[in-house]
């Protein structure tokens, strides 16, 4: 069954997008990561413009970290200061990040950058988580647990310094607001929430304890994305609501059976699944830049004359 | 009786003719419709030109040996194409070629091969064949075009025939008889929006004896033309009813999913 999409300007099969939307939110159900990062390839690999695909990614992905952020936010799991802090940085990051898409777009180094980021990104993630679990699997033996009185980090010098009492955490707000400027410049370049760079780098860095990292970090997504998804279609125009109609429809219900799925499995195993899938996602773009393509030449359209 | 009827159709075919015999052009013109519709099930449809070769009295007689040149142009946008090298090991875009008033869409419809028509200076001049219309369209080029220029030109060609965009059909024109003549044009899925200029011309020995145009419309159906155009004009308002409707089902799935 096809469906015209009227900003991608292109017929899909309905059944696809929304079978390719159901199994991502399964994934991102099980993980609990947004899944742009494997939305944005397949919909640019099935003929939907990059811009188009990331633009239109991100209400899908602001559906399903409301969803999370209500579930999160009845078991009071959510810093609200801290998400505020993190917001601060975030919609700057967006806006940078919109705005760079769009020069990228017109230097036609879109797809080059994306493909690139994609590859550093899920690379390193992938990477690190692999050899973490691995290593995990190998040595049985509990490990210490980390300290909660940290030696002092280089940024702990800052000045406005915050107290989050959620949290527990006492932190300047500078480093924070630079984390969330980050997560929203790649959540508007790359079309992904983000939630995989947060959520590692609130436990590792900051020492968020995990309950409350989640349902902060799905805050944090929620917002960028929506104003990532104001700032795309005031800028340019390439929100496809037919698409992230679609999107949300698939993601919700995939993401529902992924959430008992990834109940069932150990935490060790699904870090060693996610890496695996990060790392085969990112071969995929590597692939792509370094091996010679059939057609060096590629066409895109500017202005009506 | 037979011989009542034989002038009886010359008359009428004179009279017939008679409306177009001020016209000193030779060439009736007409498509199956003046408008395609794409709506959501939209999947490719096709335009039926149709017409007749005229001589100078507006008989409804071929003046000789001629061929047609059917040749139909989508809107005209800049089409930039590039090339990726190899660059630190990755193939990234690196030189490009602005295309300028291009169209999107182009269908070159004839009854032999456009190179057996005319000489390739009169091709390019007179913007006939999906070559000549890549030629005369790119940006900052000479006269005689280089071996990059050439590269950028056959590749504007074969992607846009890739995306069965631009269509050259030595056999898209078909004669009915002696003069009539009928066409196909095959408009793809991801055919383009706005007005296609549709010309014809009668040619003979590379020299244009006639020529008409006529148009038709692609638009957007209602809701896919509201949908693009509220993007398009109201961008605030498109926008916060993506976030709307992004909370709206984010809350939906919660209701309907709640486990808690």
């Amino acid at each position: 069954m096809q469906i015209y999409l009227p900003i991608a300007e292109l017929p899909v099969d309905v059944l696809l997008v929304l079978a390719m939307s159901l199994a991502v939110g399964f994934v991102s159900g099980m993980f609990g990561v947004g899944g742009g990062f494997l939305m944005t390839p397949l919909l640019i690999f099935i003929g939907v413009p990059t811009a188009v695909a990331v633009a239109s990614e991100a209400p899908q992905i602001a559906a399903s970290a409301f969803t999370g952020v209500l579930a999160y936010w009845r078991r009071r799991a959510i810093d609200f200061k801290l998400g505020a802090v993190l917001l601060v940085g975030g919609v700057f990051g967006s806006a940078v990040g919109v705005a760079f898409f769009n020069s990228l777009r017109a230097a036609g180094q879109l797809d080059a950058f994306i493909a690139v980021s994609y590859v550093l990104m899920l690379g390193t993630i992938g990477g690190l988580m692999l050899v973490e679990s691995v290593r995990s699997n190998l040595d049985r033996a509990p490990k210490p647990r980390p300290r909660r009185t940290p030696t002092r980090r280089f940024f702990d010098r800052f000045p406005l310094k915050l107290r989050f009492r959620r949290s527990m955490i006492h932190a300047s707000a500078i480093p924070l607001a630079g984390l969330g400027a980050f997560i929203g410049f790649a959540g508007a370049v790359l079309g992904v929430g983000g939630g995989f760079l947060l959520v590692p780098a609130l436990v590792y860095v900051f020492r968020v304890p995990t309950a409350v990292v989640v349902g902060t970090s799905l805050f944090q997504i929620l917002v960028t994305m929506l104003a990532s998804t104001v700032m795309h279609a005031t800028t340019n125009a390439s929100v496809d609501i037919v698409l992230a109609i679609l999107l949300m429809i698939g993601g919700s219900i995939g993401s529902q059976f992924g959430v008992r799925v990834g109940q069932k499995l150990s935490g060790q195993r699904l870090r060693l699944l996610l890496a695996v899938m990060l790392l085969v996602v990112a071969g995929r773009f590597l692939a792509d830049l370094v091996i010679e393509p059939d057609e060096p030449f590629s066409i895109s359209q500017t202005e009506r004359a | 009786m037979s011989r009542l009827r034989l002038p009886l159709i010359s008359v009428g075919l004179a009279l017939a003719a008679g409306a177009s015999a001020a016209r000193a052009d030779g060439l009736i013109v007409s498509l199956s419709s003046r408008e395609v519709v794409i709506a959501s099930n939209y999947q490719g449809g096709s335009i039926t030109v149709f017409g007749a070769a005229l001589d100078k009295d507006g008989e409804v007689r071929p003046p000789g040996p001629y061929d047609l040149v059917v040749t139909v142009r989508g809107p005209l946008e800049t089409i930039d194409v590039r090339e990726k090298t190899r660059t630190l090991g990755m193939w990234i875009n690196r030189e490009g070629r602005d295309f300028v008033r291009a169209p999107t869409f182009l269908a070159v419809l004839t009854n032999r091969p456009v190179a057996e028509i005319a000489d390739p200076e009169t091709l390019k001049h007179e913007d006939l064949g999906l070559e000549a219309a890549a030629e005369r369209r790119i940006a900052g080029a000479g006269e005689k075009l280089t071996g990059e220029d050439a590269a950028f030109v056959a590749a504007l060609r074969r992607l846009q025939e890739g995306r069965r965009l631009w269509r050259e059909d030595p056999r898209g024109v078909d004669f009915i008889g002696a003069s009539l003549f009928q066409g196909e044009i095959a408009l793809p899925p991801n055919v383009p929006f706005g007005t296609f200029d549709v010309e014809v011309r009668l040619m003979q020995g590379g020299e244009t004896l006639a020529r008409e145009t006529t148009s038709f419309q692609v638009v957007k159906s209602n809701f896919e033309a509201r949908v693009a155009g509220l993007a398009e004009d109201q961008r605030l308002a498109y926008g916060l009813a993506a976030v709307a409707l992004a909370l709206l089902s984010g809350w939906l799935a919660s209701v309907i999913f709640r486990r808690d």
